[in-house]
């Protein structure tokens, strides 16, 4: 039987998406900013003024910020800063009522709640702060994913908004590492790979110390690390070619080749030397940035390549 | 013990649904109260609640003025005896009948005017009347697929109408969602009744919309039109979509190509066949109705009338809900059915006639005034609640404009109790049942929505404005103790299996 779950509109693939996106923004952001503000407590005044230009870099805010405190409070609760978790929270919840048809009850109950939560949280009505808002999103939003994983039918769907969250973990990570990617203290990185919630993964793996180097191989190839961009990149690769086996008119599209060949590469023994390293991570940027637009071309906006016209007037009423 | 319904007194002038029934030795309604009394008012209140968050958290809200709210429900029940239910949904069906045949007659050869029943004025002058809908349906299509009327009881006890809302009528989602709420809130309540369910709704429409398909589809696609999710009824649009299993759609998914409607999906496009609309005339297609609207589809209407797809409800319904349309209902149904009215009107002034209006404008302070065409409760005037000043301005409109509006007498119409506080008081409530018209029949939904104006001796019940919603039971009798006939567990001699355990797996 052919299941009516098989029609995803456009406009609700594209909900979905970003619904994904905005889901896994909020959790990511709430993770980097909590393990942030964690570890500066203790620090030196450096740290503070590297970490606060880091962060500033990863979500393209402003950098004439030198106390973290200031910045992570506008990055949590500014809902008029489109790289705040107020504001990703927000345009999750509508995008998930726009897709409201194609999402489980329990997934957007879920949203429901965490939207009617944050967009109510100030900062004087809790006493720790941010700390309770961070586990407040943290768990929320791995609730939310549990939720998907366990009520929703495995469809169309359900990939449009899987690939939402794979696209945003990959993004994520890229804006980390090319953040931090200059720098050489072992502390910046120990504290990347908590922020991935990577740190125990990353020495249960490896069984060695936290390095610059050894940090960025575990990040970017590791194949057993589900949030590695190499393992990010093979979930969206099967997802994408899923999705394209689906179309009508599947001849014409393929999935542009950028992303089979920075699979092959990340397969194969990365480079060792910090520039060869920032080279790899332009590339994948590139090819991430290719990815966003393709799924635009072939799934979000079916209406570009169809062409027809409406009828006249005058040919209407004879 | 004390009953919270002690005290409880109903409201002077008004049918008090629960003092009348009581009196009555009503069963149900004293079964009601000795519920309650069980419960005790603050457990019953602490309920309510819990109704309310479990509502918000499911997002069961209406928008106004931008703003998201919730309907609140009250947790007690009104109850109807299936007696007179019977009598009422025979009542609607007939009424939606003649409608129905008065649509299709005035998009048609207009024979109730040329038979001088109805004056030619009245179809002439209507604003709702649309010339793009003068044309006729195919014989599987209805125009009328859902109707919500409004009625309310009035001082003798019994249910009248008091509006047809024959357009895109709301309400529905909240009727399947109280009742779910309540069972889940207060199931001891629902202990000793047989209750009418109200679940079916979705799959009578679905079953309607299918129906009306265009014939030579074999598998239709239904689609749920809404204008999006800022409309104030987005909730029960994605509802209804969900409930059917169909696509909830916005006017930018849809296009026309040729005589057909599009949807755009994720893989090239699909033919719609059928379109549950949500979305007003007006903005159905710019090409014919509001050029400079951005919500219709272009070619739409051309789509429909060449019959390459379906819409529920049709175009230019409105002019049957036009309230002077209503002062004439007796006369429709007598027309087209040679039958009476099972269901009476309000007495209302036709102010064509100069002695009836100027009787009207004599007096306005004892009086309701309406505009014929609008919806929603817009332009009323309550004589006896107006400034002098609204009271005069009524009067030059009504001289001003005739055909623009109708009179009716005030009517107190009945209380029901209502958790207020911590107490239970009368409120004054109305009754909104909804209708499905496919071409083989018509369904009822069993009660319907009860809307209840929270603020004392207020009769304004729109939830816009401080109203609230009351599950409303269709009770069939009193239930026997269920006596269970599939076999129990011992009885098929199996033995239960275990869950299994790390050590019973060792």
């Amino acid at each position: 039987m052919t299941s009516r779950g098989s029609i995803v509109l456009a406009r609700t693939a594209e909900s979905l998406y970003w619904l994904g996106r905005y889901m896994e923004r909020s959790e990511s952001m709430a993770r980097i900013l909590d393990v942030h503000l964690h570890e500066i407590i203790g620090s030196t005044n450096d740290t503070e003024g590297r970490w606060s230009k880091q962060i500033a870099k990863i979500f393209a805010h402003s950098d004439d910020y030198s106390d973290f405190d200031g910045l992570a409070i506008d990055l949590s609760l500014d809902g008029s800063l489109q790289s705040s978790i107020r504001y990703s929270i927000e345009r999750a919840y509508e995008n998930a009522k726009s897709a409201r048809d194609a999402i489980s009850l329990e997934y957007w109950e879920l949203i429901n709640v965490a939207y009617g939560r944050v967009s109510k949280y100030s900062l004087d009505q809790f006493g720790h702060g941010l700390f309770t808002f961070y586990s407040i999103i943290k768990e929320r939003c791995a609730q939310g994913r549990g939720l998907a994983v366990s009520t929703m039918n495995r469809d169309a769907a359900w990939q449009f908004l899987n690939l939402g969250y794979d696209v945003e973990q990959l993004d994520i990570l890229l804006r980390l590492l090319m953040a931090k990617n200059e720098s050489l203290h072992t502390e910046d990185w120990v504290v990347v790979l908590r922020s991935i919630g990577g740190h125990e993964a990353f020495l249960r793996a490896t069984n060695s110390p936290v390095n610059a180097l050894g940090a960025i191989n575990f990040l970017i190839s590791e194949k057993i690390f589900p949030r590695s961009i190499l393992a990010t990149m093979r979930r969206i690769s099967a997802i994408t070619s899923d999705l394209i086996r689906g179309i009508d008119d599947s001849q014409t599209i393929k999935v542009p080749s950028e992303l089979p060949r920075a699979i092959v590469r990340l397969e194969n023994p990365l480079a060792t030397e910090v520039d060869q390293i920032e080279e790899l991570l332009d590339e994948l940027w590139s090819c991430h940035l290719i990815m966003c637009t393709f799924y635009y071309e072939s799934f979000f906006s079916p209406l570009a390549k169809s062409n027809f016209n409406y009828p006249l007037r005058s040919e209407v009423w004879r | 013990m004390t009953s919270p319904f002690d005290l409880y007194r109903g409201s002077a002038g008004a049918f008090d649904e629960f003092i009348v029934n009581s009196n009555a030795k009503d069963e149900n309604w004293l079964g009601l109260a000795k519920s309650i009394e069980n419960l005790g008012l603050i457990e019953l209140k602490r309920r309510a609640i819990e109704v309310e968050q479990t509502q918000a958290a499911r997002g069961i809200t209406f928008t106004v003025g931008g703003q998201e709210r919730t309907f609140p429900l009250d947790p007690l029940p009104r109850i109807i005896s299936y007696e007179e239910w019977s009598m009422v949904e025979l009542g609607l069906m007939q009424r939606i009948a003649a409608l129905e045949a008065f649509l299709d007659d005035i998009y048609g050869s207009q024979e109730i005017v040329r038979d001088k029943v109805i004056p030619k004025r009245l179809i002439s002058n209507a604003t709702q009347f649309s010339r793009a809908a003068s044309f006729p349906l195919k014989e599987y299509q209805m125009r009328i697929t859902v109707a919500g009327l409004d009625l309310i009881r009035d001082e003798t006890g019994e249910l009248v109408v008091l509006e047809d809302n024959l357009r895109t009528p709301s309400g529905v989602s909240y009727v399947i969602e109280n009742r779910r709420a309540m069972a889940r809130i207060l199931p001891e309540l629902f202990e000793n009744y047989e209750i009418e369910p109200v679940t079916d709704y979705p799959s009578r429409l679905l079953a309607s919309l299918i129906s009306q398909a265009p014939t030579q589809v074999s598998d239709p696609l239904v689609v749920v039109l809404t204008p999006g999710i800022y409309n104030s009824a987005y909730f029960e649009h994605a509802f209804l979509a969900r409930q059917m299993g169909v696509p909830l759609v916005e006017p930018r998914d849809l296009f026309a190509k040729g005589n057909e409607i599009f949807v755009r999906t994720t893989k090239a496009s699909r033919r719609v066949d059928v379109i549950y609309r949500r979305i007003d005339d007006e903005y159905i297609d710019p090409l014919f109705f509001k050029p400079d609207s951005y919500l219709g589809i272009p070619g739409l209407l051309n789509a429909i009338r060449a019959g390459g797809v379906t819409i529920a409800n049709a175009i230019g319904n409105g002019v049957a809900d036009d309230k002077l349309t209503y002062a004439y209902l007796n006369e429709i149904v007598d027309y087209y059915l040679h039958q009476k009215p099972l269901l009476k009107n309000i007495e209302t002034y036709r102010l064509e006639d100069p002695d009836v209006r100027k009787f009207v404008i004599d007096n306005v302070e004892n009086l309701v005034v309406k505009p014929v065409d609008a919806s929603g409760g817009k332009g009323i005037v309550i004589g006896s609640k107006a400034t002098e000043r609204e009271i005069e301005e009524v009067r030059i409109a009504i001289i001003a404009n005739p055909r623009g509006y109708i009179a009716q007498r005030i009517v107190n119409f009945s209380t029901i109790p209502t958790v207020v506080g911590s107490t239970i008081e009368p409120r004054h409530a109305d009754l909104r049942p909804f209708i499905v018209s496919s071409p083989d029949g018509r369904y009822v939904v069993p009660g319907g929505l009860s809307r209840v104006a929270l603020n004392s001796g207020s009769m304004i019940v729109n939830s816009s404005q401080g109203g609230g919603s009351k599950d409303t039971w269709i009770i069939k009798g009193r239930s026997r103790p269920r006596i269970s006939i599939a076999p129990t567990f011992s009885e098929r001699r199996e033995q239960p299996i275990g869950l299994a355990t790390k050590e019973s797996a060792q």
